[in-house]
């Protein structure tokens, strides 16, 4: 395989061992940040949904290792490197400083999700940072929750581009104020930042062990290294594939406003082991919130060219590197100030996802999935909880169908693709909050016919049982179904009706909100099934499988 | 199933641990009151029913032991292989209506991020399998909807002729009244089948982690029911006083709490090894105990803290399969806390595409194995790279049936690794070592580091085929300065069977900030704890002595959903003030966490009662009867630059007491070979084990 970009004196080359020892702790410490995190946070989306990231850049930016977190957060995480040490260049840190950022156009994602990063020294010199990204609930903007249908960015939120909130070991509580006097249920944001402030303490702590342990030179070289190690393994994978030059197009449902021209269309181009994927051709952006940041775009490229490399290989800046990106300025894909941006991260980026797969499809049918529920399903309920007296924001995500693969249908409900949290249990929701769950169960049917089945998509039912609560639903395929592979029939759609006592069903749209609802009103919501692989059989097309099955 | 106890009986004179493995049956024989080991064999294990082998092993001791009152304490993995190889029985869902995919839809993540080859671990009720029932309460146990006429249910459950059912209700923990109708319809109806009720098996807030522990008991119900009904008759016709169990916690209980609570055996082989570490350190006055087992195909790390070993109350059941994760079974059940990995013997080292060495998790398992077993396999191993240094004698294999090849092992390693990386063959055998040994120590670090404990306050105690011989290794890579190999490091679970005391655990919610508790409140709400263990041990049919009772809080800030355990006291003494407890709390909270919430209400979440009894008359600790044969010579092993490095090879036997050995040397122990790399003072101990005290090496001053 090509070694270009190894030197021969390389760490990898001339000491193998301890590479893969240090390069091992390096994604350890990773997962140990998660585990500080969800710990010690307040909000039920970090602690029980696990809504974030964390990360360990080099002295770059660069990211060396990631935990096994969110692919949309750590995808763009580089962007976020990159865009802090263009405001503080490296000379300016000293230990014990802190930034923290929000805005998408400057090395975040989409407001809610909260980027802090802490320098590392070793024997005084910069080697690299920690990194976390952090989903709070709420961020300010037009609804309880941040997650609703805005037509630019100033309603969506509080944005923070970097911003030197800790200085030689000290938050600024003034700019920490400021910052919690604009975001709702503040109290429990504090305890948020707090518990995401100890997850980078905890990797500043190993790393810097780390750099103690092996010395500053042999943990700048693995933090360098270990990237290049992961591209070369990419691009020998890519290498091994048939060339290819293929095009898709699907069109997301819609962004809140009725705009129609919202279509991704991309053409890849595989030749050797260079990946060039190009959205030229792409919509240009839209009034509603389904414009994607370049990093959120690129983020889901990063995460096909890693599947399609084979799933093994760690994943980091290098390993995403081995794609080129041209995405349009100005486009659906490459949004600009001040287009509203929340539903990217969760709708936008997982239709790109399923894009791409349609595209690769084309060329690569035995690798790639079958199109999916292209969807977090996002919804939000905010309001006052009559009980206790207590404002209350819940956030959640609600699973899909998954594409079939050659050799095994979709799997039911299950978070695809970009993002990757978990449930709210229902009992400890009914415990917490104003609301009583009627139905959490798998739509069977949805899942596309084929050799190989779709994976079912969810139902969801929730009564309120409080009045004014603000009700907001970011999803999708409502009007596009998944799309099958090999003669695979495509899922099943989504749907969103809200159930007022007295008053006829109301069907919303895929982007809909805020709703105001009342005591006993319900929110169904039903999310799109997975294509199906290959020409159904008579036995396939008859029996819908959990998931899993060979036929 | 069990006789009740005759306490008029006299004690037995010995005590019989057994523990089935893949591919052995251990038996050990020690004596009661003094726990010196009489007697310990292997038997070749009988998958088809593991009740065999451990009934042939009765039969051997019964030659030369009267069994007489003599309770045979036991680890089965019975439960656990149902699980993972699926070979449970068909098991039936009743869940709250609108609910019944609960099992299926999971927390709704996936276990591996870049891969399109999501692998899910299936469910193990089928979709057409599960039944939802329109009856509802809501989180306070209030009832929103009655339940249903259960006849039509029950009718098709017993038309369908289901072996097991288990039943899972919204808020059940906070409300069983629904389940417990539900029971006594089945029970009723379906006399025969295996019922298991969530409110009973994991009575904690959770439908998902409820619903998944209640049907891993249903399904592997009847076949571990089976298995101890088999084994008890086998016992009973031999003679032998009974049978004790090792829950996953390793404590002991009757075969009748077993057969209830399968779900509280998936860890028992590990659980046993555990308690044997624990008693292991106890007896040799180590109480902080980093317990490291190797075998074959898996290493594993526990801990054992102030002679105690750490029990946690959820764990994943099967979400490793084939190196992948697969997300697994929740089981919410005390378990001791153990870390695995894919790192054995046999564990296989390439080169990936960029060059780059690996070892594990694939592995050459028994079939072919290691390429110096001469049994086909041609890839290296771990254990080929022993056999190129040298630190594996050929005495142990032989005796199973193995002649070593260290030429094929050699063979492996150039042509797999050495000659592509342009290395000689010792350099890539010491490769292998260093990066398995990085692996473990990486696992290690888990059991200790990531759960805020400092390495170097223990002592390790390797145990399992290969753990020995890795054992010094690790401890130099991690920070371990002591360790103590046990006398026969190659049978502990069945020995840690013998040790380990009864214990039960019980537990209920308690949700109330601690500002508006008084003591007085809190000890009321410990008398229904008090009185179900009281139960509990009143089942029991070994004879104890006194039981010691811990009380334990889970506590949290309020709003934040984990919690930290808070010991408050032992059973008989006054539960602490709520003032004390807010203090305790803090302080654990800071030194987990790094930061206090001084603002912040704190919130007691739920109450833990244990209590452990020892055995009456039984020893608390093991030794070996010293070996007659005390090999002693002088070898060398293969270095890292291909040179002889002189090392002494002998029995531990051979080590006068009091006399001290400096390392390098191979050390063989109760049949297991203990391999000491470098500086170090090797002394052997009273029970017939070594002792290790690692000297730093120059290179190591920076750890």
């Amino acid at each position: 395989m090509s070694e270009d970009i190894l030197p021969p004196d390389a760490l990898m080359r001339r000491d193998p061992v301890t590479f893969e020892i240090v390069r091992n702790s390096l994604y350890a410490i990773c997962e140990e940040m998660r585990d500080v995190l969800m710990r010690t946070s307040f909000s039920p989306l970090l602690s029980l949904s696990a809504d974030l990231s964390c990360a360990i850049l080099d002295a770059c930016g660069e990211v060396a290792a990631q935990g096994n977190d969110i692919p949309v957060h750590l995808g763009a995480m580089p962007f976020t490197g990159r865009a802090v040490l263009e405001a503080f260049p490296r000379e300016t840190w000293r230990e014990g400083d802190g930034v923290l950022l929000n805005d998408p156009y400057l090395g975040g994602t989409h407001l809610p999700d909260m980027s802090l990063l802490l320098p590392v020294f070793v024997d005084g010199a910069l080697i690299g940072f920690t990194a976390t990204r952090v989903h709070w609930p709420d961020v300010g903007g037009i609804a309880a929750g941040s997650s609703s249908i805005a037509d630019e960015i100033i309603k969506e939120g509080l944005r923070i581009p970097p911003l030197k909130l800790i200085e030689g070991g000290t938050v600024r509580q003034d700019v920490l104020n400021l910052i919690l006097a604009n975001v709702r249920v503040p109290g429990d944001r504090l305890g948020d930042f707090r518990a995401q402030h100890a997850a980078n303490l905890r990797g500043v702590q190993r790393l810097a062990g780390l750099g103690r342990r092996y010395g500053r030179a042999v943990t700048e070289a693995v933090l360098s290294e270990s990237q290049a190690h992961s591209h070369l393994k990419v691009r020998h994978r890519l290498a091994a594939l048939p060339d290819a030059t293929v095009e898709a197009a699907e069109t997301l449902d819609g962004d809140g406003f009725g705009t129609t021209d919202t279509t991704v269309r991309v053409r890849i181009e595989k030749r050797g082991a260079d990946f060039r994927v190009d959205f030229s051709a792409t919509s240009p952006a839209v009034r509603g919130p389904i414009n994607a940041p370049l990093p959120v775009t690129a983020s889901s490229v990063y995460y096909v060219l890693m599947g399609l490399a084979g799933g093994d290989i760690l994943p980091n800046s290098g390993a995403y590197a081995a794609a080129e990106v041209t995405a349009p300025e100005g486009s659906l894909v490459n949004a600009a100030y001040p287009r509203p941006v929340v539903a990217a991260n969760t709708e936008t980026s997982n239709r790109i996802v399923d894009t791409l797969l349609a595209a690769l499809a084309k060329a690569y049918p035995d690798r790639v999935p079958a199109g999916s529920y292209g969807s977090a399903c996002v919804y939000t309920l905010g309001g006052d909880d009559p009980r206790s007296g207590r404002r209350f924001v819940h956030y959640e995500t609600i699973g899909g169908g998954m594409g079939a693969r050659r050799g095994a249908a979709g799997v039911a409900g299950m978070r695809v693709h970009m993002g990757n949290t978990m449930n709210l249990p229902i009992e400890a929701m009914e415990a917490q909050l104003p609301l009583r769950f009627h139905a959490y169960e798998v739509v069977r049917e949805a899942g596309g016919a084929g050799r190989w089945r779709g994976g079912g998509g969810v139902r969801k039912v929730v009564e309120m049982l409080a009045d004014g609560v603000a009700a907001s639903v970011l999803g999708e395929r409502t009007a596009s179904a998944a799309a099958g592979v090999a003669g695979g029939r495509p899922g099943g759609l989504a749907r969103f009706v809200v159930h007022r006592r007295g008053v006829a069903s109301e069907t919303l749209g895929a982007k809909s909100g805020p709703h105001s609802l009342s005591r006993g009103d319900r929110l169904e919501m039903v999310t799109a099934g997975g294509g199906g692989w290959g020409e159904p059989t008579s036995e396939t097309a008859a029996a819908p499988t959990h998931q899993g099955d060979a036929p | 199933m069990a006789d009740r106890p005759n306490g008029s009986r006299a004690l037995p004179s010995i005590a019989v641990g057994i523990d089935v493995g893949g591919t052995f049956t251990d038996a050990i024989v020690a004596d009661l009151a003094t726990g010196a080991c009489l007697d310990a064999f292997k038997l070749p294990s009988t998958p088809q029913d593991p009740a065999i082998a451990v009934l042939h092993a009765v039969d051997r001791i019964k030659e030369s032991h009267p069994l007489d009152g003599v309770i045979i304490c036991h680890g089965t993995t019975v439960g656990t292989n149902a699980l993972i190889e699926r070979r449970g029985v068909r098991t039936a869902l009743v869940a709250t209506e609108g609910f019944t995919d609960v099992i299926e839809l999971r927390r709704q993540a996936r276990p591996e991020l870049y891969t399109f080859d999501v692998r899910i671990s299936e469910p193990l009720v089928a979709p057409g399998d599960r039944f939802g029932l329109a009856a509802r309460t809501d989180a306070e146990g209030r009832e929103i909807a009655p339940l249903p006429d259960l006849g039509p249910l029950v009718e098709k459950l017993r038309a369908a002729g289901f072996e097991a059912v288990a039943v899972c209700l919204l808020h059940a923990y906070a409300a069983p009244e629904h389940e417990h109708a539900v029971g006594a319809a089945l029970d009723a109806a379906l006399p025969e089948a295996f019922v298991s009720l969530s409110s009973d098996v994991a009575p904690e807030i959770g439908e998902f982690e409820r619903t998944s522990t209640t049907v891993v008991n249903a399904y592997i119900g009847p076949r571990v029911r089976g298995y101890l009904e088999r084994l008890h008759k086998g016992l009973a016709e031999r003679g032998a006083g009974g049978l004790a169990i090792v829950k996953s916690s390793g404590g002991l209980t009757t075969p009748q709490n077993a057969a209830r609570y399968p779900a509280h055996l998936v860890e028992s082989g590990p659980a046993a090894g555990l308690t044997a570490s624990a008693r292991f350190g106890a007896t040799i006055g180590e109480p902080n105990v980093l317990a490291f087992d190797m075998g074959g195909t898996t290493a594993k790390a526990g801990v054992v803290v102030d002679g105690e070993p750490r029990i946690i109350t959820e764990f994943y059941a099967d979400s490793l399969v084939e190196g992948r994760r697969t997300g697994g079974y929740p089981i919410l059940s005390p378990v001791i806390d153990v870390v695995e990995i894919g790192a054995g013997g046999g564990s296989i080292a390439y080169l990936d595409e960029a060059g780059v060495l690996k070892v594990g998790p694939e592995s050459a398992g028994a079939s072919p194995g290691p390429a110096c077993y001469g049994k086909g396999g041609t890839r290296p191993t771990v254990t080929d790279a022993h056999a190129v240094i040298g630190t594996l004698r050929p005495g142990p294999l032989a005796q199973a049936g193995i002649t070593l090849r260290p030429d094929l092992a050699r063979i492996a390693i150039d042509t797999h690794l050495a000659r592509p990386l342009g290395w000689d063959v010792a350099q890539a055998a010491h490769a292998i070592l260093e990066i398995a040994t990085a692996n473990m120590a990486e696992m290690v670090r888990l059991a200790t580091v990531r759960r805020g404990l400092d390495v170097r306050d223990f002592t390790m105690v390797p145990s399992g085929g290969a753990g020995p011989l890795h054992a010094s290794a690790i401890a130099r890579e991690v920070g371990i300065e002591r360790i103590a190999v046990p006398p026969l490091p190659g049978m502990f679970s069945a020995l840690g069977a013998t040790l380990a005391p009864v214990r039960h655990d019980v537990s209920r919610s308690l949700v109330t900030t601690l500002a508006t508790l008084t003591a007085d409140a809190l000890a009321a709400a410990f008398v229904p704890l008090i009185e179900k263990m009281d139960a509990l041990f009143a089942a029991e049919t070994i004879p104890l002595r006194p039981a010691t009772t811990a009380r334990l809080a889970d506590i949290r800030f309020r709003g934040q959903l984990f919690e930290l355990s808070i010991p408050l006291g032992a059973g008989g003494e006054p539960v602490p003030e709520p003032a004390a407890i807010d203090r305790a709390f803090r302080d654990a909270y800071v030194a987990e966490y790094g930061f206090d919430l001084p603002g912040s209400e704190v919130e007691l979440v739920s109450l833990r009662l244990v209590a452990t009894a020892e055995r009456e008359g039984g020893a608390t600790t093991a030794t070996l009867a010293p070996d007659a044969a005390s090999l002693v010579e002088d070898g060398a092993v293969l270095g890292r630059d291909g040179a002889a490095i002189p090392t002494r090879f002998l029995d531990a036997a051979a080590l006068g007491a009091g006399h001290t050995l400096a390392g390098p040397a191979v050390v063989a122990v109760g049949g297991a070979t203990v391999w000491i790399d470098g500086p170090a003072e090797i002394t052997r101990g009273a029970d017939g084990g070594v002792r290790i005290a690692l000297t730093p090496r120059a290179d190591q001053e920076a750890a």
